[in-house]
């Protein structure tokens, strides 16, 4: 059993067994937090290897902005003499280790030659903590820094540019370097797949979410660092690195489930159509091929609720669950990332008149569960979700907002009223913004 | 070599670069209507197209049609499609055709029925036109059914099909020309040109795949009345490549419809100078009665006579 | 398997009419479970709103529910047999062949439809499902590299594209993928192109539809 596995370039960890796989050599992955096996192919053969975590390590690939111009990366050869011209095009906010690179090496040259004249011309720049300071660095060093407006810089390969500002115009003429376009590595999307990590819209392994520290990934126990990560990963790689090892220490060390709850799988219900398998946004979901059903990893799951609202045949459930009470009035669901927790900053008197529930997430609303709190005439019921792109389940709060427009379009269909069913979304300040709307739909206003 | 089936074939095999037009069926029974179209052509084309129920829209059947037509004095291609008959109803049609004297056909697949206004009706495609060809050729050329029943006085048919030089890939669509050839096409009718080089370039594989020494290509000439119809056939009509330039070339022009013309007229003069290409179809839907103008204007007129 | 779809609840409702007290919803737990149309929580979430709707329209009705694992054999539809006949009408929640097989066990109760059966279909993501087959009675993936052009050709196409497609979709929606270049795209990668230059006859329709209604009989069980 190893510690860590990394798919791509190892890092140095004193502390732990590592082992390294190349990522195209990956055909499966199965288990879960601190007992994952991993098969690879080797040599014509089909691998097979434990490890409590995995870490991906792959950097970006990179291709060039123009065509015929080297990269930042390219050999610079820091000894030769004559001007150096930087150029970084990139369209929206570069990601920070971009420039980092580009600007070190603009220092590098000028340091060596504090005589040779170095320009450095961008569109936008974006700074870590390294990178300011590199920045103040190679300003003083002499680098000159000239911001561009897009189509205000022509560049004529292989080593003329003309830059306009205001009425002004220069031409410099020096060996070209660029900022490369970065793309996720070729190999992430099959790595995607076969890891089951639902990748963000770039491509990269990173979900774009405000609850998820820097390298998780939605899987627990499987970590993407630097160019795996998202477009932005290599900015502090060093802080990335040592926030996994952390984490691989303690599922090391202590591993606990993240609920308290456990949801089991009926084994008679189960109709092994792998609904939650695909639906699970962390992997939780196995197939146990004694009892012929799922299971659910507990070590793994993360408490949505999302294969219980979505199982098909009604198999999953939380254990012991005390069955709620049919609601009736008004009646509250409440996610528990945003919405409960604001709930639970506000003034208990606002809440007064309300039936309220917390749920995992949105997602975890269930249609007839929905039908059944509506029978009485004043049944009227508010879903509250996270704000937006904030969904630790991912996209979790779309499904949740989906199942209530069905509803309320079945409803209107029948006539049985338009406005019994609300989704909403808090924003920040959650408190404020939750006491609102409760007033507002008390009112009937919203 | 069999005995020419028809006008048209003997034109072709006599050499002449031949001029096709087309007519569109009414949306009714107005006999009339198909005869006054009729007699505008007479004398300016060596043949003319009737369409089968164009776009799934319901139309009178072509050989109807053709035939109220030919009694003006044309010479006429039916068009079969295989997308509202099995291939009861084809071979049935073929031999009505025929004995009516309508002895041109262009096989097709036909439009998808949701292009049309019965978007609900439930398509045959019991054959394709591949299939559709080789049947019509087996039924004149060897006197037998597809079921095999022999005939006793088979029916006389020169048989064409269409081909697009435009749709991709482009492998595939040649694959499929060829098997068409294969099947026994003898005049291909090509979709609307106006993207030339691409053209070109489509002749340019025929001609490497001895195509054009099998088969009488007629190229696709769709004269537009306005820069508006244009646009549509870009965007709204499967398989047409319509390029930028003449777009814009269009929107520019102080008279569209006779930018139209002129339009038409040098996509005329550039096909004809293709080697391989034997002859036009033109396409004037909804304007059909541009055609004698546009054939005069182009030197096409008057058409040879054969015996 | 085969996907269904529910039915609107506007029509379900239409078409149960008038008349009746006691209605029976039957689920289906096999096919159209997985295709979220027809399984226990479709049948529990369609009880509860007709529940709504009968109950704002002040009509007394008793709704119950009950899902077995498949309306195809009558085993599973006898384990439920007094509940039907229990119940004025039923409404069941199968594919098309588990409604009749129903009104076959019971000729004299009124079986109502609630789902239309769509296809025969794989799951390409949770929530979606594709034809690839239609059932023809013949099966010719053999000779187009896997990839059939009967199902997935809009025209059924058997020698090759119409002039339509363009950029690899179908001329009858952008959603569709042209089956020819899927054929295509397919065989030239395996190089066995010259394949689809053989002329394809046209297909004996006899082993599907148009040979009547089909039943298939093993040998092992029946003389011939």
């Amino acid at each position: 059993m190893y510690d860590v596995i990394f798919i791509g370039n190892p890092v140095d960890t004193p502390s732990l067994e590592t082992m390294q796989v190349e990522p195209g050599k990956i055909t499966n992955c199965k288990g879960k937090v601190g007992d994952y096996a991993l098969r690879y192919r080797e040599n014509g053969k089909v691998k097979e290897v434990k490890t409590r975590a995995i870490i991906v390590n792959l950097p970006h690939q990179q291709e060039e902005s123009f065509p015929n111009l080297p990269v930042f990366s390219e050999g610079l050869k820091t000894d030769r003499e004559g001007t150096l011209i930087f150029i970084q095009d990139n369209e929206e906010i570069a990601p920070a280790f971009v420039n980092g690179v580009g600007i070190k090496k603009a220092l590098q040259a000028v340091k060596y030659n504090p005589s040779r004249l170095v320009y450095y011309f961008y569109r936008s720049l974006r700074f870590t903590e390294g990178t300011d300071q590199l920045y103040e660095e190679a300003r003083q060093a002499g680098v000159a820094f000239f911001r561009y407006e897009q189509g205000k810089l022509e560049i004529n390969p292989p080593d003329k540019v003309t830059y306009t500002r205001g009425g002004a115009t220069m031409d410099v003429e020096g060996k070209i370097y660029t900022a490369p376009l970065l793309k996720p590595a070729p190999e992430l999307e099959k790595l995607a797949r076969v890891l089951r990590i639902i990748p963000n819209e770039d491509g990269y392994l990173q979900a774009e979410n405000v609850y998820l520290a820097p390298t998780l990934t939605g899987r627990r126990g499987i970590y993407a660092v630097g160019g795996a990560r998202s477009l932005n990963g290599l900015s502090g790689f060093e802080e990335e690195i040592k926030f996994t090892l952390e984490e691989i220490e303690t599922i090391k060390n202590n591993l606990q489930p993240l609920v308290e709850d456990d949801r089991e799988v009926d084994d008679r219900k189960c109709i092994l159509c792998y609904t939650c398998f695909r639906v699970c946004p962390h992997a939780a979901l196995e197939e146990n091929k004694e009892q012929d059903a799922m299971e659910v990893q507990k070590e793994a799951c993360w408490g949505c609720n999302a294969c219980i609202s979505h199982c098909p045949a009604g198999a999953i459930s939380i254990v012991d669950e005390q069955e709620d009470e049919k609601g009736s009035g008004l009646q509250v669901f409440m996610c528990e990332n945003s919405a409960a927790t604001a709930r639970k900053k506000m003034p208990q008197e606002d809440l007064e008149g309300f039936i309220s529930r917390e749920i995992p997430c949105s997602c975890s609303i269930r249609k007839e569960d929905i039908y059944a709190s509506l029978q009485d005439p004043e049944d009227r019921i508010l879903i509250l979700g996270c704000f937006e792109e904030s969904c630790k389940h991912l996209e979790g709060d779309q499904r949740g907002q989906r199942i209530v427009d069905e509803v309320n379009e079945t409803l209107a269909s029948l006539e049985l009223g338009e406005d019994k069913v609300r989704f909403e979304r808090l924003s920040p300040p959650m408190e404020q913004d939750l006491a609102n709307l409760l007033n507002r739909w008390r009112e009937g206003q919203l | 070599m069999s005995e020419p089936m028809s006008l048209l074939q003997k034109k072709l095999e006599a050499g002449h670069f031949v001029v096709c037009s087309e007519l569109g069926p009414p949306i009714g029974a107005n006999v009339e209507f198909i005869k006054k179209k009729a007699r505008k052509l007479v004398g300016y084309v060596d043949g003319v197209n009737v369409t089968d129920n164009q776009t799934a829209i319901v139309r009178m059947s072509s050989i109807v049609a053709a035939h109220f037509a030919r009694e003006e004095g044309l010479e006429m291609i039916i068009q079969a499609t295989t997308r509202d008959r099995n291939r009861i109803g084809l071979q049935s049609d073929i031999l009505g055709a025929s004995s009516l004297g309508l002895n041109n056909v262009l096989c097709l697949t036909g439009d998808h029925q949701s292009f049309g206004m019965d978007p609900g009706s439930k398509n045959v495609f019991d054959l394709d036109s591949v299939q559709l060809i080789r049947a019509i050729h087996d039924m004149v050329h060897r006197g037998v059914l597809l079921n095999g029943k022999e005939m006793k006085v088979p029916p006389k048919m020169f048989i064409g099909a269409a081909a697009n030089p435009f749709g991709d890939p482009f492998e595939m669509q040649m694959m499929k020309v060829e098997k068409k050839i294969e099947a026994g096409a003898q005049f291909i009718q090509t979709q609307a040109i106006y993207n030339l080089d691409k053209f070109e370039f489509w002749m340019e594989e025929v001609r490497k795949r001895g195509i054009h020494k099998k088969v009488y290509i007629m190229a696709g000439i769709l004269p537009a009345k306005s820069v508006k119809a244009l646009r549509m056939m870009k965007t709204d009509v499967a398989g047409m490549d319509v390029p930028d330039s003449l777009i814009e070339r269009m929107e520019k022009c102080e008279d569209p419809e006779e930018e139209g013309v002129r339009v038409a007229i040098e996509i005329i003069e550039r096909v004809r100078k293709i080697e391989g290409v034997r002859g036009i179809h033109l396409m004037p839907v909804g304007w059909e009665k541009i055609t004698p103008e546009i054939i005069e204007r182009a030197g096409l007129y008057p058409r040879p006579e054969v015996e | 398997m085969i996907v269904g779809q529910q039915k609107k609840a506007e029509e379900i409702i239409k078409m149960l009419g008038e008349g009746w007290e006691s209605l029976l919803i039957v689920g289906c737990g096999t096919c159209v479970t997985v295709s979220l149309a027809g399984g226990e929580r479709e049948v529990e979430a369609l009880a509860n709103l007709l529940q709504l709707y009968y109950g704002k329209k002040g009509k007394k009705v008793t709704i119950s529910t009950d899902t077995i694992t498949r309306q195809c054999d009558f085993e599973f539809i006898d384990d439920i047999g007094e509940k039907i006949e229990d119940h004025d009408i039923i409404l069941s929640l199968a594919c098309g062949v588990g409604v009749q097989h129903i009104v076959e066990r019971h000729p004299q109760k009124i079986v109502f439809p609630g789902l239309n059966t769509s296809f025969y279909g794989a799951t390409t993501a949770v929530g979606e499902w594709v034809e690839r087959c239609i059932g023809c009675g013949e099966c010719i993936l053999d000779r187009f590299g896997g990839v059939c052009p009967v199902a997935r050709c809009s025209k059924s196409l058997l020698n090759g594209p119409c002039g339509g497609s363009q950029d690899g979709k179908c001329e009858v929606d952008d959603d569709i993928d042209c089956g020819w270049e899927l054929i295509f795209n397919r065989m030239k990668d395996l190089d066995i192109l010259d394949k689809l230059l053989v002329f394809e006859d046209p297909k004996d329709w006899q082993p599907y539809r148009d040979g009547g209604p089909r039943k298939l009989v093993n040998k092992e069980y029946y003389d011939e």
